[in-house]
């Protein structure tokens, strides 16, 4: 009889990173499926074949390990030209192995779960006030968490700014335009001024916005 | 098939020089190879990362000017990646794994400066090798690729991201996946051929323009890998350094490093060979050919039991292969839009972007520009064994720099910089939503390579198979008979049948043949 502790494992397993992609990749899928159905010929093809070749292919590592040995080399097979233990094609940039059993620090957070919160929070906060603003803390906030000195905070964060007011007065990029509040609007028009100066690109963008 | 008259190549690599030898394309060129150099040496950076945060700010730029950049950091990175695996054992590039295995041994033994010498003086070499040869095969490349039509490379592209399924780790189906996920996700927006509005709405107008291939591009490579990043301690330089084994000793000579690449002419030939050669493979790319050429030149070594404790050949094989293959990844790269790279994704990506459509066009009416990417190549190797040679005594330094540091300026530059694009708010939401989709996949071994090639080829491959089918007198399901009339479309079709099913008939139906 299975107890608790049993069921709880298999429960973790079960909700693993692999298996929510995979949910995540069949829903999509399923979905862009779905809503084809209102376009027209020509221009259903394409997502459905697609997303036919997505559904399927979860489906298929899904219960991969249920079907017959010889049809799991279809699901799992490749071809290795080298021991794959050494090389990771999709790796570009090369990392040591690095000891992740052991935590980097007593945090209540991990180092990958506080930058994905990180990223995603800094994106939504962008949003809401502009980026303007919101890089200087996003970028002070995270080295701080990494028990940087307070020196390396600073100037972490005044790169931060420093790069958002490049993008602002160089490429006119309006970072400083929230959704909700815009904060800086005194300091942006300086900024634009200069990039109506410097850049072309900037040029259009700003009779775009006259207009 | 006939090849173009020799007078017609001499002139339009002619022209190929007179754009890269106009200013300011030179100094894109030399500000690139001193840029990848730099990218490539920090451990964890390497030049998929760099050259995605450059795509959006390229924009401004001349076509041929970014894409020069781009090429020239490609190499550099190549080449930067040996400085960080010979001296601190951590290659900068998977392409410079190998170098590891005899290039720290020499660092520890006091030769750091003659394994950095090696290094710079065999990429140089194998670099021009290859390029030299990718010369030659232009012309007969050219004619294979103006044989191809909409058919052609609408299976082009399935077929490049079955052969890098074939090589990625996680198996091949997730490779599908990853592809046809890919693909999936570039047709929101209006469909490229019959003006359809899919997956989005007109009450959202930021929806309307789909999803941006940059975006996704920066998302997977820039805040991805940031994402995988952070598990690592800040300082990866430092920490191997303070290690029990200690930092290579900045010693040796120059001089002696040239020479041991003089008197090796066959293992450094040899392997420029097998780099280019492997390049040429779609999905292979520097991760693979740096370990095949060393494999080689340890098959055929006297003393084979040297390898690994600081031979020099060990470390002229794997550089020479990588610098070599950079040149081999652009034939599948430019001929059939099919990268073999995370780089040479980003570098398709950049082709895109600055309207420079790979296949025929880029070998008739813009023959020039392809050539100036070649000689950018040729003169790029110059620059690296100058720098190479001249500033091995400070490159040192930049290996030894904290990642933690790095991670919040490149997430930062990631989403300005795909902002920038289009001054789009939802592509900032792409790459962030991306850069934890491209975590999560490398976690879980699904191909990313795949992914990116999915998304950039979508739009190409959509186009191609719309085409294809309007070819086609008949309706519906019989439409796709055009894949099956055409000769070379059998054979493209019959290579994506033998890459996807090979593993099945070679594990149940050669053994029941052998069997009976």
């Amino acid at each position: 009889m299975a107890t608790d502790t049993d069921r709880l494992t298999d429960y973790r397993e079960a909700v693993n990173s692999e298996n929510i992609l995979l949910l995540f990749f069949l829903i999509i899928s399923a979905g862009a499926y779905w809503i084809a159905r209102d376009f027209t010929f020509g221009g259903s093809v394409f997502p459905r074949l697609t997303a036919i070749i997505v559904f399927v292919g979860c489906l298929l590592v899904i219960v991969g390990d249920y079907l017959p040995k010889s049809v799991q080399p279809f699901i799992t097979g490749s071809v290795e030209f080298v021991d794959q233990d050494e090389i990771d094609p999709d790796e570009e940039s090369a990392s040591p192995e690095v000891d992740t059993s052991l935590p980097r620090f007593q945090k209540p957070l991990g180092p990958v779960l506080f930058t994905t919160v990180m990223i995603l929070l800094y994106a939504a906060v962008g949003y809401a006030i502009g980026f303007l603003w919101a890089t200087p803390v996003f970028a002070g906030v995270y080295i701080y968490w990494f028990d940087k000195p307070l020196l390396y905070v600073i100037a972490i964060a005044a790169i931060a700014f420093a790069i958002a007011y490049v993008f602002i007065s160089v490429f006119g990029v309006r970072l400083h335009e929230g959704a909700f509040v815009t904060i800086g609007e005194d300091l942006a028009p300086a900024m634009l001024a200069l990039a109506a100066i410097r850049s072309p690109a900037a040029n259009g963008y700003k009779r775009r916005r006259r207009q | 098939m006939s090849v173009e008259p020799l007078v017609l190549q001499i002139d339009a690599i002619a022209g190929g020089a007179e754009i890269l030898f106009s200013w300011p394309t030179f100094g894109w060129m030399v500000l690139g190879i001193i840029l990848g150099i730099i990218l490539g040496a920090i451990p964890g950076i390497g030049p998929a990362i760099g050259m995605a945060l450059l795509l959006p700010l390229s924009g401004g730029m001349a076509g041929e000017n970014a894409i020069i950049l781009f090429v020239s950091v490609y190499l550099g990175a190549k080449y930067g990646g040996s400085i960080s695996a010979i001296l601190i054992n951590t290659p900068g590039t998977a392409g410079a794994a190998a170098t590891t295995l005899d290039g720290y041994p020499m660092s520890r033994n006091g030769l750091a400066i003659t394994a950095l010498s090696i290094s710079a003086t065999a990429s140089f070499i194998g670099g021009i090798i290859a390029i030299v040869l990718l010369f030659g095969i232009t012309p007969f490349l050219r004619q294979i690729v103006l044989a191809f039509g909409s058919p052609e490379y609408f299976l082009v592209a399935f077929l490049g991201i079955a052969m890098i399924t074939v090589v990625a780790r996680g198996g091949m189906m997730k490779g599908l996946i990853a592809g046809a996920f890919g693909m999936l996700i570039t047709t929101a927006g209006f469909a490229p051929a019959t003006g359809d509005l899919r997956y989005a709405s007109m009450q959202h107008p930021i929806t309307l323009d789909g999803i941006d291939f940059v975006a996704v591009l920066i998302g997977v490579f820039a805040v991805g890998e940031m994402i995988r990043l952070s598990r690592e301690s800040g300082g990866i330089a430092s920490s191997i350094e303070e290690g029990e084994e200690g930092g290579g000793a900045l010693s040796g000579s120059r001089r002696e490093g040239i020479n041991h690449v003089v008197r090796n002419p066959v293992t450094v030939v040899k392997s420029a060979l097998i780099g280019m050669g492997v390049g040429a493979i779609p999905g292979a790319g520097t991760s693979v050919s740096n370990f095949v050429a060393y494999g080689e030149a340890l098959r055929v070594e006297e003393n084979p039991d040297s390898f690994g404790e600081g031979n020099p050949r060990g470390v002229m094989s794997s550089e020479s292969a990588n610098s070599a293959t950079v040149a081999g990844t652009l034939i599948p790269t430019l001929s059939f839009g099919i990268p073999g790279s995370g780089a040479t994704a980003v570098l398709l990506g950049a082709l895109l972007l600055h309207g420079l459509r790979p296949g025929p066009q880029l070998f008739s009416e813009f023959i020039n520009i392809t050539y100036s990417f070649y000689i950018a190549l040729l003169v790029g190797n110059f620059i690296i064994l100058v720098v190479g040679l001249t500033a091995i005594a400070y490159l040192g330094y930049i290996t030894k720099v904290d990642t933690d540091l790095i991670i919040p300026v490149v997430i930062v530059m990631a989403m300005f910089g795909s902002f920038a694009v289009r001054n789009n708010i939802l592509d900032v939401a792409t790459v962030a939503a991306f850069g934890v989709i491209g975590y999560f996949m490398v976690k879980n071994e699904f191909s990313i390579i795949a992914l990116v090639l999915g998304v950039v080829l979508g739009p190409i491959a959509e186009r191609n198979l719309y085409r294809s089918l309007q070819i086609n007198p008949h309706d519906g399901i019989r439409s796709f008979e055009i894949f099956l009339v055409r000769p070379i479309s059998v054979v493209l079709l019959i290579c994506i049948f033998l890459i996807i099913f090979g593993p099945f008939i070679k594990a149940t139906v050669i053994p029941r043949v052998r069997g009976s």
